[in-house]
């Protein structure tokens, strides 16, 4: 036995108030948690998502449509854009590298994304079984398709119209999958990826147009080496399926500028085309999190009133816990507690309230996002997990901490003084 | 009649002849439990203690009586070093109040007392025995359940050990606090009205067990008392309305 142990058994002996400041402060904890938690990761997606790509070009309408369609795949696309138009910029000088996309399909609500190989290039991809497309109509499936719908090497499989799942079925081009990618994290787990000249296929156009099948026969009976992490390089293939191919009909372009100055003229320059825009992921994305950012402010400053209001809980649990246990306190000091002793017991009992509530609260937070996380999974286009840890949770624990401590020390102190002849000398 | 005229004359005898305030014992002062030397306290201008000289020996029992407000409860909280006499010299089995920290006069106080409160004051919070635990951690003796334990069997507690002071009669808990008092093995126990709150039946035997402890454990026994059954069991008496 000792004081630790006697605070401990103080804190048992009013279970329901205890109990009651437990969950107050572990409601809290967990509501601030959870938006920390989520911040964090929106934040870490949506930069892991656009990492390398410097402008998105797409139809014109709205930037940010045009990114959260083009990067995220979390929207509609403005629109299609000639091939033609964009030939011009896919060969600037100030480019690097340009992918097109060609959106239009999704497979069980998940967007099937006609592009080069170097897509997958993109977001780290590499295979976890099978090979890259090497012929029309061949597909490869991320990892969190797969997983959700069951697909294996050799199934076939038909997309249906539109982005939003409730077009008709092209039951008439049925892609075979021949790849299943390992996982990445990225937005690429929850993609169907195959070659623009599929989409176009499945679209109704022209077969006769050959120039886009150069992509496929450079690659036609190629095995690539699973884990390779370089396995889809093709330096030499700047966009040569676009030859002969001006009539077709592109989403959007990603892009990566070959220079810092490009980020300087380019926009504006796409941005004087009429049907064009240019939009950058880096600004959208801070805009976008400016204005999400908003509503998390308010959410944490409603949780920060949770969290003090669980201190001042606590604080006057302790303080009338003090007024009742008086005599205790100062039978204590008869025993030989010294007044530094009397302030243990009582700054022990608001400190393991407080420690109690915070683990609750990060448990709780945890474990719910893991579960909302694991229900979000059926979505496509979100992914959620408990089971990352978000540096700004550090702070929040010593947040939460220093007002237990601030809650526990003033009736710790008032423990201290305790006069112990006048405490014994009245009722 | 001829009984109460006994007992009054014996207790004349204690308050004048034992219990003055220039000399209050003249035993063995060879190594006295309690030592007393010029103390005078006061709330304000009239002193409330004066003891010139007190010495109290292990297994020594000392009644002390006096008015309500003669400062009896003072006393036990000024031996106990809660309160600071204004003049004196307060000494524990040799070590002298005056010029410890107040965290070494606690430590002190842990020690070499033990207390039996007038209402109790056991810690609900815990079980009889850890109530005993707690007093010998407390006393920065080692912690030894089975001598706690058997205290409690030789008090006929031992099946309430691990219940809770709620679950006992006044009775048990009266017989409880004593084990508490004890079980440190202090040099002076302090009873201060510990029999008030009991029947006469509870009262007798709470002050035989302690007398008993006494004599086993080698304490002194300083009780604060208006019961005269409890003063008649008490080798002499102290005055207070006699010393001020």
């Amino acid at each position: 036995m000792n004081l630790v142990r006697l605070s401990l058994a103080n804190l048992a002996m009013s279970p329901l108030s205890s109990v009651v400041n437990i969950f107050l402060l572990g409601l809290g904890t967990a509501s601030i948690a959870i938006l920390l938690i989520a911040t964090h990761q929106l934040t870490t997606t949506l930069t892991r998502d656009s990492a390398g790509i410097d402008l998105v070009i797409g139809a014109a309408g709205s930037p940010l449509q045009l990114v959260l369609a083009g990067v995220y795949h979390a929207d509609i696309p403005p629109g299609n854009i000639p091939l033609e138009r964009v030939k011009p910029w896919l060969q600037h000088p100030l480019i690097e590298d340009a992918t097109p996309l060609a959106l239009g399909d999704t497979y069980q609500g998940y967007r099937i994304v006609g592009s080069e190989k170097k897509y997958i290039d993109i977001y780290g991809g590499i295979l976890d079984s099978g090979q890259l497309w090497a012929a029309p109509m061949q597909i490869v499936v991320g990892s969190a398709v797969a997983e959700s719908t069951a697909l294996e090497i050799g199934s076939t499989i038909s997309g249906t119209h539109g982005l939003d799942g409730d077009g008709h079925a092209h039951e008439d081009n049925r892609f075979q999958v021949v790849g299943i990618l390992s996982k990445t994290g990225t937005v690429l787990d929850r993609l169907l990826v195959t070659s623009t000249k599929s989409v176009w296929l499945v679209h109704g156009v022209s077969h006769d147009n050959h120039a886009y099948e150069d992509e496929e026969d450079h690659d036609a009976g190629e095995h690539v080496e699973k884990h390779d992490s370089h396995q889809f390089d093709e330096p030499h293939m700047k966009n040569e399926y676009i030859e002969g191919a001006e009539d077709q009909e592109i989403t959007v372009v990603l892009m990566t500028y070959a220079s810092p100055l490009a980020a300087l003229s380019l926009p504006r320059e796409i941005n004087e085309e009429a049907g064009l825009q240019a939009a950058s992921p880096a600004f959208e994305i801070t805009r976008l999190l400016q204005i999400v950012g908003i509503g998390f402010g308010w959410l944490k400053a409603f949780a920060a009133i949770l969290v003090a209001s669980a201190a001042l809980s606590i604080f006057a649990a302790l303080y009338a816990s003090l007024k009742a246990r008086r005599h205790d306190l100062a039978v204590l000091r008869c025993l030989g507690a010294t007044r530094w002793e009397l302030f243990l017991v009582l700054f022990v009992e608001g400190m393991v309230l407080t420690i109690a509530g915070t683990a609750v609260g990060l448990v709780s937070a945890h474990g719910g996002l893991q579960l909302i996380g694991i229900w979000l999974n059926q979505s496509p286009n979100i992914a959620l997990t408990g089971a990352i840890w978000a540096p700004s949770e550090y702070g929040l624990i010593a947040a939460i901490l220093a007002a237990g401590f601030v809650a526990a020390t003033l009736p710790a102190r008032q423990a201290f003084s305790t006069d112990v002849t006048k405490t014994l000398s009245s009722p | 009649m001829s009984l109460s005229l006994c007992g009054g004359i014996v207790m004349l005898y204690h308050i004048i002849y034992q219990s003055s305030g220039r000399n209050l014992y003249m035993g063995d002062t060879k190594n006295p439990a309690l030592s007393i030397n010029q103390l005078r306290f006061s709330y304000s201008k009239d002193p409330l203690l004066q003891i010139n000289s007190f010495q109290l020996q292990p297994r020594e029992r000392v009644a002390v009586i006096g008015p309500s407000g003669c400062g009896k409860t003072t006393l036990m909280h000024i031996i106990s070093g809660l309160v600071k006499p204004q003049q004196g010299q307060i000494e524990l089995q040799g070590t002298k109040l005056a010029g410890l920290k107040e965290w070494q006069v606690d430590r002190l106080r842990g020690r070499e007392i033990g207390i039996v409160f007038q209402r109790l004051h056991l810690i609900p919070a815990i079980s009889i025995l850890n109530n005993l635990l707690i007093t010998q951690k407390l006393s920065r003796n080692t912690q030894d359940k089975n001598s706690a334990f058997a205290l409690l069997e030789r008090l006929g507690i031992a099946d309430f050990a691990h219940k809770h002071p709620s679950q006992l009669s006044q009775g048990q808990a009266q017989r409880a606090a004593i084990a508490r008092a004890v079980v440190h093995k202090p040099t002076l126990v302090i009873g201060d009205e510990p029999t008030s709150a009991l029947d006469n039946q509870n009262a007798g035997a709470a002050i035989e067990l302690l007398r008993d402890l006494s004599d086993d454990y080698g304490f002194a026994l300083l009780v604060v008392t208006h019961d005269v059954r409890v003063r008649d069991r008490m080798d002499r008496v102290l005055d207070l309305g006699e010393t001020s």
